[in-house]
């Protein structure tokens, strides 16, 4: 009897300290994930405050007329954010979860897939850098959905994008490399002809 | 349409595509295919009053001649069939996105065309630059990644495929379920059916969108990104096409399945596509103007039901 009970007290002791371990990982993401957050945010002010002596975008029959604002509008953010470095978005603990939610997607029932999709969409190879325009002569790499759905949402003026296996955080309309998480992807997904 | 799938042939289109420039490829135009094209476009469609009538065109801006080529085979096909529009499905202007390769690559083309007034829709391929090409004016993106335009019974979702994320996939499931239009026709760049050996359906894509089209009775689904043209068998009653010909080309890049009803992959085309009540008329026409496909295809009856797709 005192053997059955201690059984059960035993087991109660071990599944309650995986809810609570299950839980405080959860708990500890969403803290990264309101870090993310913030961080961006903070970038989308400042870009406000970068864009607020330009005039708004339109359409224009001039391509040079959209690419002068485009330019102008990187310049001032890059001048805002001078001393821009990798990780200011993506901080070491950021870095970690955004990798971990891509094991995730892959591994999930549509792992395969979105290797499929990344093979297929012309997988791409360049050198980003922060604060530095996205290379003008890369294509940008289609993201498949279901990875997009598992990463967190941003904000209709910044992207996520993937070169080499690099995650990229880009500005969309000024086509600026915001932060990047090296190594980010799994090596099996670039290994399509260009 | 040559299917040989053995690597003699394609060693000889590997070596002809690298020893003979565009131009040079061309010009191999037969004495026969010139007599035709002297005699006038071979018109296949209807013309019916109040019909709606485009033309389609994918992975064309690349500049070289056989996109000029395949521009002017469209004027003379406009001359006949009067369409007073052109899809885009991607890839609309390769490499640089300078007011001179926009020039050389779409205005110079069509130019023609956009001086008879022919309106052009785009959608984004991942060659394309997202952000100068939706602000572009003659693109008609009203300055976003995806749209939705109506003509006569037609409604068109142009989608971009390149980045499906869960704000645009909400976006096209509320325009679909709010759209009252007989024929509800989407285009986007990457194909979620396709026998191209280069590149292949995008499954994941696949995934996401076709119980959106299965739910809200999509009827016409257009792709590009790869370099052939192809009509896919009706899937689960949709009909699919792959025209990603219109300047770019992948010679006998094709590995026929069992779901490929038709395809191209020995020289450049577009399309002609006329929507008349419930019926839709498509012409397929390569760059010497020759018909290499046209049919007539009802109008679904309803939606079909949604179950797992992958």
């Amino acid at each position: 009897m005192r053997k059955g009970a201690s059984l059960v007290c035993g087991v109660g002791l071990i599944l309650f300290s995986l809810l609570a371990s299950g839980q405080q990982a959860v708990n500890q993401n969403s803290v990264i994930l309101a870090d993310f957050s913030r961080r961006v945010t903070e970038y989308v002010k400042l870009r406000k405050a970068a864009d607020a002596g330009i005039p708004a975008s339109k359409q224009s029959n001039s391509p040079q007329e959209i690419a002068q604002r485009e330019h102008s509008v990187a310049e001032k953010i890059q001048s805002a954010r001078a001393q821009a470095k990798q990780g200011d978005i993506f901080s070491p603990q950021i870095a970690d979860l955004f990798r971990q939610l891509i094991r995730q997607s892959l591994k999930a029932e549509q792992g395969k897939q979105i290797h499929q999709s990344l093979r297929h969409s012309e997988p791409v190879r360049g050198t980003a850098q922060v604060n530095r325009p996205y290379p003008r002569a890369v294509p940008l790499q289609s993201m498949p959905p279901t990875l997009l759905k598992n990463l967190p949402e941003l904000p209709q003026s910044l992207d996520y994008r993937i070169i080499n296996h690099d995650l990229i955080l880009r500005d969309v309309e000024a086509n600026l490399v915001i932060d990047i998480i090296p190594e980010a992807m799994p090596s099996q997904h670039v290994n399509a002809a260009q | 349409m040559s299917m040989l799938p053995n690597k003699i042939v394609a060693f000889a289109a590997w070596i002809a595509l690298v020893l003979c420039p565009a131009s040079s490829r061309a010009q191999s135009i037969t004495p026969a295919e010139i007599a035709k094209s002297r005699s006038g476009p071979d018109l296949t469609l209807p013309l019916e009053s109040k019909s709606v009538r485009f033309a389609v065109i994918g992975d064309s801006g690349t500049g070289d001649a056989p996109q000029y080529e395949v521009a002017a085979e469209m004027e003379a096909y406009r001359k006949a069939a009067g369409f007073d529009f052109v899809v885009m499905l991607g890839d609309n202007i390769y490499g640089g996105h300078s007011a001179r390769d926009f020039e050389r690559k779409f205005e110079q083309p069509y130019k023609p065309l956009l001086d008879a007034g022919v309106k052009f829709y785009a959608a984004l391929g991942n060659h394309d630059d997202p952000n100068q090409e939706r602000l572009y004016k003659p693109f008609n993106m009203n300055g976003e990644r995806y749209y939705t335009f109506k003509k006569g019974n037609v409604a068109f979702f142009a989608l971009d495929s390149t980045y499906m994320d869960p704000k645009q996939l909400e976006w096209l499931e509320k325009e679909l379920r709010n759209s009252n239009a007989d024929w509800k026709l989407c285009f986007f760049h990457h194909p979620l059916y396709s026998d191209g050996k280069f590149h292949g359906p995008d499954t994941n894509l696949r995934s996401q969108l076709t119980p959106l089209f299965l739910k809200y009775g999509v009827n016409v689904v257009l792709s590009g990104h790869e370099h052939v043209y192809e009509r896919i068998k009706p899937e689960r009653g949709i009909y699919y096409f792959v025209l990603g010909n219109s300047g770019q080309l992948r010679v006998h890049n094709l590995r026929p399945s069992s779901e490929m009803q038709t395809g191209l992959d020995t020289d450049q085309g577009f399309m002609l596509i006329e929507i008349s009540r419930d019926k839709l008329y498509f012409q397929t026409i390569s760059r010497t103007g020759k018909t290499v496909d046209a049919s007539v295809l009802p109008r679904q009856s309803k939606p079909a039901e949604v179950s797992n797709v992958h």
